[in-house]
This record gives structure tokens, C-alpha cells and sequence, in this order.
């Protein structure tokens, strides 16, 4: 066995043998239950992986030395595709009624923090919302840095093979060794998650909902274990704790290490996060008042807390349903949507285009009428005070291209469906930002059950291509990925 | 000051030159209003023509201006011929408000061929005629007109000219750009006379021959009928249109390779081979929706429809014969692709350009070779020529800056509440490619008029930005361009 394939083995036989132990708390769960199908499917699948993932790591042996970017890519892409496939088979077993593609559809949903789906929470077996809720925090928080994090012989392979998984422009930039960084990174979710749920629940949330809330929302996967996401109805308070940690989940990880680093001047230097934060009021205060202007006799203060937490909810790409905005002004929906297309922070666990390369774009295209106007300057961009390379800039445009490429690319498919032009743009930028909910729906129930297969397939892969920041799912698609780097 | 004054003195002059065109069709039909009105406007234009010189004291020779005035003169002179163009359908009435008749004479000059009238056969033919003539002088560019015109221009008329062709190079085809320009205006006229023959031969009327040649070959789409092209219903014209469309589109330099000898050449040009492919998958895949889904029994209507609306669409004229709001999902979505990238550069289309996309797909495999297999030296090469670093940064700054523009557009247009998302997003779309209709309340059968003015105002905008290829028109609202001593 070479060098490459021990690599890969190892990594995927512990993403296995995690993903196996993750869910055996959904197993008790169904037996407590009593409920069979789910018993039967999570069982199964919860030894075969952790068998099948203690077997690969013994097959393999130590891994002895770095391996080749492409390597990277490749351990990142099947360990991802490897889980999605291992997740079918529970969803299929605990919704028998549903379809395979159905379930293909649930599993890559829950593995990539989309709020979508096409079973109903409602008939959901309870271990089953528990499988998914497990995946949403697993894919939010990534299962390789989860690996990295928690096996402790992993811990060297570092920043190329994280990055693969959490790619971003400015990557956990702390002043700490980069693998202090990505294990604090999981400490501080476990914590948010445990803070939550205690949160939930003291604030009247019923246990069992607390827990998946708490992970489902850390996760930025939205809430569709409520009442098919529709949390309209919850106490102010709850929506609050809610609102809070969907934020705290689509903010840079780098500032969290800050604050344990006690650094707030470093914290105050982050752009990305002060745009973030300007973009989020910004764009509150002019829904709110479109919507005060719409129906003048609305308390103006409690609209703009409402309009708030709606867009927070959106902008962390959680895509819940916090507030009555069926009724919003058309407006509303298309400057949500429009921005939706950013997205949440770099190193989130949220998805979109990233703050980071905005803010990377909107320099550029200063740098470059800058450039118009004195063709022979010599200027560098900057980002958080300091400078960037010109590969740098080059990448982050590129992405936002290839991004765009990919949402018309993505409606195109789904046009073939029998839908119209805008659910197929719609549905499409709601799957690649990893959002869920399409702005349609802001008046409407999900409709994706009704969509034909191919469809389903497409919007799963437009999931994983979001997920994973495309470049890992392209490269399949390319010969030089099977090559050997000798042969290039 | 000086200078810029006497190049706007030799610009009225050429407009009023231009007036004489409907003022002698208003004479012929005698249309006394149109008469007055072009009279006014062409008087108007020669005598501020005549006493600006004077106050200046300026000659010709004296004027070599820096980089940032010329691109002050190309962004000014677009607006100023928009401001001038509207009078005459002002003074005739056939647009009384302002707004509405600057929209219209932006969608003119920039080659857009969006309406914001609804009866384009209630307006006297000497408005007609003026209406076409706009988009034919705008199609290969006012300034490039203006160099060809006047020999020993004394200016920087490379760098001049440059900011207003459409592409990302102006090649030298002589030794002075001033012949360059005249040959560019000599294959354009020859191409308008051809096609005004042709359209002829297929029954047309001498007016309408003219006019449908300066909007065909000008990619503008303004036709003398409420239903386009699709008046005429010959198969003949709309093949021999298409053709045309097809030409306008490709690259104008090809024309001068074929006719020095090399016609091998030109057939080997990446930006022509792709475009020629996006033309042939584009219309193959239409065709067969249409005859899938579209509910035509004929393929050869179905192929004579589907090339002509991917051509109208792809070299960005934005004529009809047919109403493809109406075709299946599918074929629109896949139109709107086709409006993103827009025909070859130095072509009088608009769009993204071929050249570019071509250079941003060789970028993503160029990223991704570099991201799987670490630190090669893989360079981005057109024509069997490298790119240069500063060449690449600048498309994919100026890719971001459309699609940026479009979304900021978007919005804009959108906080009025005018229209839904599809209805929006392709009208600020058709507006920046120039292309012309767009999808929903903007389709091929409808108009701009149901805009506010707010909105008209920001799409006419956006028409000259795109026309301008974007940096020209936003280096008037840099901080860097009014104070050139900042530094960023």
C-alpha cells in the first residue's frame, strides 16, 4: 500500500469510526423509543462504521510522512462523500415512505448545514432528528477538524489538510501554533453548543428541543426540527438565545481565539467582522423601514428587533423562519436574497461567497480604478493591516466568479425541472450558500419534495460544492486529479 | 478646462452633423414637428460648436491630455449624448419626460435596445430613424468615430479610445490608432451597407433596411415595429439578421486577418472558436427544449427560432421574433447565461465578453492545478500567447465588478419595490450587458415603463457603465480621480 492510500485510509477510517460513535447516542435513543426502523438503520450503520473504520486504520498503519495537496483534497472529498453515503441508509430505514434520493437529499442536507428538507419534522422518529441534528453539528463544526482535534496522533497533518475542509481567505490567523488554534476552535463550539442547550432550556424549551436547537443552530443549520422550521411562534426569549448563537456560528473562529487570547485591540483590527456586524444593522434598519413605511402603524422598535433576528438568521445562512416576513414588502425578500449571496464570515460554520472575500472584491475593484488613474503606481491591497499578495486578491475574485458560475450553472439544471425561472434561481442560490430556505418560501411552504430526482441530485451536489468551498468538488472532474504529481 | 471645452466644441459639431440624417427623413415624410425639433437641436449643437472655440482660444494641436482627463472625456461625452439625444424626443413629444427620453437615449448610444415605449409605431419615422442611428453610432463607439473623423487628432487617441471599446485590448491594425479607428469604421459600414442589401433583397423597404442595419450591425436591437423583427415573418430576413447578429458579434480584428490573407488565422482564435461553440451547444440545446417542451412541431422552426433569439441574445442586440418568456425554463435560464457573457471583444457587442470568460476558465484550471499540486508554474496563455499577471488581475477585476454592479443594482432598484427578483435581476442584467429585454415584467413583449424614474434613472445608468466597460464610468466616482495626489 503507498504512501498516499495509507494516508487517505487513515483519515477516512477515523472519520468513521467518530461518525460511528456520534451515533450511538441516537441508537439508545430509538431503543428508549422503541423505535425499530431507526434501531435497525442507526445500528447497523453505527458498527459498520466503527468497525469498518477500526479496520481501515489497522490495514493502514502509522502514517509516515507528509503527503501532496491533492492528497489533501482527495482525504477531505471522499471522507465527505464516504459520511453522506453511510447517512442514506438511516434516513432511508427510518422513512421507509420516502425515496432513496429523498433520503440522499436528507443526508446531504443535515451533513451540510442547509436548512432544507423533504421529510416532515413532524412524523420525524426522535432519534432520527437526533441523526440529523448530529450531522449538522459535525458537518458545522467539520468532521476532519474534528479529527485533527480530538485523535491525537493526527495532529501535525495542520493547515493544508484543515483548510481543505474550512477554506477561507484568512484562515485562524492568531498569534497561537495553528494546532492550538483549530482545537480551541472545536472547544469553543462544544461550549456554545452545551451553553445553549442549558439556555433553551431554562428559557422554558423543552429538553429534547433544546438539544436539537443547540446543535442544529451552532451548526447554522437552521431549525427544521420545529415545526418544519417555522419558529415563529417562540417566546421573544427563546428567539433571542436563538439569534445570539446563530451569530456567534457565522462569525470568524479567529475571533473567538482572540478573546480567549485576551486581545481586544486584535479583535477590533478584524474588518471582516465589522462589516459583517454594519452589513447585519444596515441592512435591519432599511427592511425596517420599508416595512414601517408599508404599515405605518407598527411599533418601529419591535419590527426592528424582529426584522433583526430575521436577518441574522439569513445572513449566518441558517435560514430559519423567525419572523412573520410573508408578509414583508416584495423588497424586503430581494435585498435578503441579494445579500445572501455573501453570506457569513470566513471560517464560519456558515456558507455564501464569505465577508472576507467582499470586502477582498470591493478593494480590488478600488485597486483597479486606482490603477486606471496612475497605470504606473505600485500599490498592494490590504485586509485586517496587512498586505496581500497578488495571488491572494486573484483567488478571492476568482472564487466569487466561480461561485456565480456556479449559482447560474446550478439554476440551469434545475430549470430542466418543470419549474420557473425564478424558483431555479432561487432554490439554486439557497443550496450553494448552504441557506435552505429559498426567498419563494418566505410566503410559502418548501417545495422541494416535489421536484424530480434529478433535481434532488443537483441540489445535493450544489450542497457539497457549497460546503466545501467547489474547489474540492471540481477537481473530480479533472484528470490531473487522478495523476500522480511526477506525471504532471 | 481649456482643452476639455474645445474636444466638447468638436463633439456638438459632430452630433449636429449627425441631426441632418432625421432632419432630411423628417423633411422627405414632412413630419413638421420632427423638422422643427431636429432643426432646433442641429442648430443648437453647431452654433455652442462655433462660440466655444472662440472663448477658449484653443486649437487642436495643443490638446495632449493626461489619462485621467481622457477617461473624464469618454464618461462625460457618453453622458452629454445621452442629455442631447433625448431633446428630440422631447420636442417632438413622441417621450415628454425627461427621464423616460434619457432612458431611451441611453438605451441608444449604449446599444442597449430596452424601451420605455409602448407603441413604437405611433412615432413619426424621422424619431425612428434617429432612435436607430443612436445605436449604430454608439455601436462601434462615439470617440472612436471621432478619431477616425479627424486625422492628426493630437490626443492620446489610443488611450482615449481604449476606454470606450468594448473588450479588454485594442490592437494597433496600423501604426496610428487614428487608422485603426478608420479601418474599424470602414468594416462597420461595409457590414451596414451589406446587410441593408440583403435586407432588402428580402422585400424590406429602404427605411427599414436602414434602419434594422444600424441596429443589427450596432448589436442595439431598436426596430421600427412593435413586434421586431418578428413583423416581417420571413425566414429569410430572420436568417440573414442572424447571420449579421453573428458578425457584430465576433471579434472585428478577425475581419482584417481574413481580408490581409490569413484566414487560417482568424479560424484559430481561441475567443472565436469559443464563441462559435457557445453559439452552436446554445442553439443545438435550445432546439431540442423547444422541440421537448416547447410544444413546436417543426425543427426547423424550432432551429431558425432557437439561433436567432441565442443570437440576438449572445452578440447582445435583444431583438424578438418570437416571445421566449413563453419557452420553457430551461431555454430562458440558459438566455440569461448567454446575456452574462455577451459576444467577442473589439465587437460592438456588450457582456462580460468571450475573451474573458475564456481567460477566467483557464485562471479556475490554473488555481486548481496549483492547489493540488503545490508550487508549479502553470501561466495562463491566449493564442498560444502568456497573459500577463497584471492582464489577469485586471478581468477578473473587472468580472467582479460586474457581477458586483449587478447586485448593487439590484438592490438599488429593488428598494422601490417595482418588480419581483426575476423581474429585477434581468433587467439590471440586460441593462449592463446591453442586450435589451430581459425575463418576467421586462420580457421581449414588454417595456421599462412601469420603472419609477428613480429606477429608469439607475438603469440608465448602469447601460453606460456597461457600455463603457465599467472602470470609465466609475472612475468619475473615485476619490482617486478628483483628487489625483491621493494615494490608497
Amino acid at each position: 500500500m503507498n504512501r498516499n492510500r495509507k494516508f487517505i485510509m487513515n483519515i477516512t477510517g477515523d472519520a468513521l469510526m467518530i461518525y460511528g460513535a456520534f451515533l450511538l447516542p441516537s441508537f439508545v435513543l430509538s431503543v428508549i423509543c422503541g423505535e425499530m426502523p431507526v434501531t435497525r438503520g442507526v445500528g447497523f450503520i453505527s458498527a459498520l462504521c466503527i468497525l469498518g473504520g477500526f479496520y481501515a486504520r489497522q490495514r493502514a498503519g502509522k502514517i509516515e510522512a507528509q503527503v501532496r495537496p491533492r492528497i489533501w483534497y482527495m482525504t477531505t472529498f471522499f471522507t465527505w462523500i464516504m459520511l453522506i453515503a453511510l447517512t442514506v441508509p438511516v434516513f432511508y430505514t427510518g422513512m421507509p415512505q420516502h425515496s432513496v434520493i429523498d433520503a440522499l437529499f436528507e443526508a446531504s442536507a443535515s451533513w451540510t448545514t442547509t436548512g432544507a428538507g423533504i421529510y416532515d419534522s413532524a412524523s420525524m422518529p426522535y432519534s432520527l432528528k437526533l441523526v440529523r441534528a448530529t450531522c449538522n453539528w459535525l458537518g458545522g463544526v467539520g468532521i476532519i477538524m474534528t479529527i485533527l482535534s480530538l485523535v491525537p496522533t493526527r495532529q501535525f497533518l495542520g493547515y493544508g489538510l484543515v483548510s481543505t475542509e474550512f477554506p477561507g481567505p484568512s484562515f485562524l490567523k492568531s498569534g497561537d501554533p495553528f494546532r492550538k488554534g483549530y482545537r480551541m476552535v472545536v472547544l469553543v463550539y462544544i461550549l456554545f453548543t452545551m451553553t445553549q442547550f442549558i439556555l433553551l432550556a431554562l428559557a422554558g424549551m423543552p429538553e429534547f428541543t433544546s438539544l436539537l436547537t443547540a446543535l442544529s443552530n451552532t451548526s447554522t443549520a437552521g431549525l427544521r426540527h420545529i415545526d418544519n422550521g417555522m419558529a415563529v411562534a417562540l417566546p421573544m426569549r427563546i428567539k433571542i438565545i436563538i439569534t445570539v448563537f446563530a451569530f456567534l456560528g457565522s462569525v470568524n473562529c479567529t475571533v473567538f481565539l482572540f478573546v480567549m487570547e485576551r486581545r481586544p485591540k486584535a479583535i477590533s483590527n478584524l474588518s471582516e467582522l465589522k462589516m459583517y456586524c454594519s452589513r447585519i444593522l444596515v441592512t435591519s434598519l432599511i427592511l425596517a423601514g420599508l416595512i414601517y413605511i408599508d404599515a405605518p402603524g407598527r411599533d418601529f422598535l419591535r419590527t426592528l428587533g424582529d426584522v433583526l433576528m430575521q436577518v441574522i438568521s439569513f445572513f449566518s445562512t441558517s435560514g430559519y423562519l423567525i419572523s412573520d416576513c410573508g408578509r414583508w414588502p416584495d423588497a424586503c425578500a430581494i435585498i435578503i436574497l441579494i445579500q445572501m449571496f455573501i453570506g457569513s464570515c470566513a471560517v464560519s460554520t456558515g456558507g455564501g461567497i464569505k465577508e472576507a472575500r467582499t470586502i477582498i472584491a470591493v478593494k480590488t475593484i478600488s485597486l483597479t480604478i486606482y490603477k486606471h488613474i496612475h497605470p504606473s503606481s505600485v500599490r498592494t491591497l490590504t485586509f485586517n493591516r496587512k498586505p496581500l499578495t497578488n495571488d491572494q486578491i486573484v483567488r478571492a475574485n476568482l472564487f466569487i466568479v466561480l461561485f456565480m458560475i456556479f449559482f447560474l450553472g446550478g439554476a440551469l439544471m434545475l430549470s430542466l425541472d418543470t419549474i420557473s425561472v425564478a424558483d431555479a434561481l432561487n432554490y439554486s442560490q439557497a443550496m450553494l450558500t448552504n441557506t435552505g430556505t429559498s426567498i419563494g418560501e418566505l410566503s410559502k411552504p418548501a417545495t422541494v419534495a416535489n421536484f424530480s430526482a434529478f433535481s434532488k441530485i443537483v441540489m445535493c451536489l450544489q450542497m457539497i460544492a457549497g460546503r466545501l468551498e467547489i474547489y474540492p468538488f471540481i477537481m473530480i472532474f479533472l484528470r490531473n486529479f487522478w495523476k500522480s504529481d511526477s506525471a504532471v | 478646462m481649456k482643452r476639455l471645452a474645445n474636444f466638447y466644441a468638436m463633439f456638438l459639431n459632430l452630433m449636429g452633423g449627425c441631426l441632418a440624417l432625421p432632419l432630411i427623413t423628417a423633411l422627405i415624410y414632412g413630419e413638421r414637428s420632427s423638422v422643427r425639433a431636429f432643426a432646433l437641436v442641429m442648430v443648437s449643437c453647431f452654433a455652442l460648436g462655433a462660440v466655444i472655440p472662440l472663448i477658449t482660444k484653443s486649437r487642436l494641436s495643443e490638446m495632449d491630455m493626461k489619462l485621467r482627463e481622457s477617461y473624464f472625456i469618454v464618461a462625460s461625452i457618453w453622458l452629454i449624448a445621452s442629455v442631447i439625444g433625448c431633446l428630440p424626443y422631447m420636442l417632438t413629444g413622441a417621450i415628454p419626460g425627461f427621464i423616460e427620453a434619457f432612458f431611451e437615449t441611453c438605451s441608444g448610444f449604449t446599444t442597449t435596445g430596452s424601451t420605455v415605449i409602448g407603441d413604437v409605431e405611433a412615432l413619426p419615422r424621422a424619431v425612428l430613424l434617429w432612435r436607430s442611428l443612436t445605436q449604430w453610432l454608439g455601436g462601434m463607439g462615439i470617440i472612436v468615430l471621432f478619431v477616425a473623423l479627424l486625422p492628426r487628432f493630437g490626443i492620446k487617441a489610443r488611450n482615449i479610445a481604449k476606454a470606450e471599446t468594448p473588450g479588454p485590448t485594442v490592437t494597433k491594425l496600423t501604426s496610428r490608432f487614428e487608422g485603426t479607428a478608420r479601418r474599424l469604421y470602414i468594416a462597420y459600414i461595409i457590414l451596414t451597407v451589406m446587410l441593408c442589401i440583403f435586407l432588402m433583397g428580402g422585400g424590406l423597404s429602404f427605411y427599414d433596411a436602414v434602419n434594422h442595419a444600424f441596429t443589427t450591425m450596432a448589436t442595439g436591437g431598436f426596430s421600427t415595429y412593435n413586434t421586431s423583427v418578428g413583423h416581417f415573418h420571413s425566414a429569410y430576413v430572420t436568417w440573414v439578421i442572424t447571420i449579421f447578429m453573428f458578425l457584430a458579434g465576433t471579434n472585428f480584428e478577425l475581419f482584417f486577418i481574413i481580408a490581409d490573407g490569413h484566414p487560417g488565422r482568424a479560424f484559430k482564435n481561441e475567443e472565436f472558436r469559443l464563441y462559435t461553440g457557445i453559439v452552436a451547444v446554445s442553439t443545438l440545446a435550445i432546439t431540442a427544449s423547444l422541440m421537448l417542451r416547447g410544444g413546436y412541431g417543426s425543427a426547423g422552426h424550432a432551429l431558425r427560432d432557437s439561433a436567432f433569439q441565442v443570437m440576438t441574445i449572445l452578440s447582445t442586440t435583444g431583438y424578438a421574433t418570437t416571445d421566449f418568456a413563453m419557452w420553457p425554463a430551461f431555454c430562458q435560464m440558459l438566455l440569461v447565461i448567454l446575456m452574462v457573457i455577451g459576444g467577442s471583444s473589439s465587437s460592438t457587442a456588450g457582456g462580460v465578453k468571450v475573451v474573458r470568460v475564456l481567460v477566467l476558465f483557464k485562471m479556475i484550471k490554473r488555481e486548481i492545478n496549483i492547489k493540488l499540486h503545490g508550487n508549479i508554474v502553470d501561466d495562463v496563455s491566449l493564442d498560444e500567447q502568456k497573459v500577463l499577471s497584471e492582464t489577469v488581475t485586471y478581468i477578473i477585476g473587472f468580472v467582479t465588478m460586474y457581477f458586483l454592479t449587478l447586485m448593487a443594482a439590484t438592490l438599488l432598484i429593488s428598494v422601490t419595490g417595482s418588480g419581483d427578483f426575476v423581474t429585477n435581476f434581468t433587467a439590471v442584467l440586460t441593462c449592463i450587458s446591453n442586450v435589451g429585454p430581459g425575463l418576467g415584467g421586462v420580457g421581449p413583449t414588454c417595456t421599462f415603463h412601469f420603472y419609477d424614474g428613480f429606477s429608469k434613472f439607475v438603469l440608465a445608468l448602469v447601460m453606460v457603465a456597461g457600455r463603457l466597460e465599467l472602470s470609465t464610468f466609475f472612475i468619475l466616482f473615485s476619490r482617486f480621480f478628483w483628487d489625483p495626489y491621493r494615494v490608497l
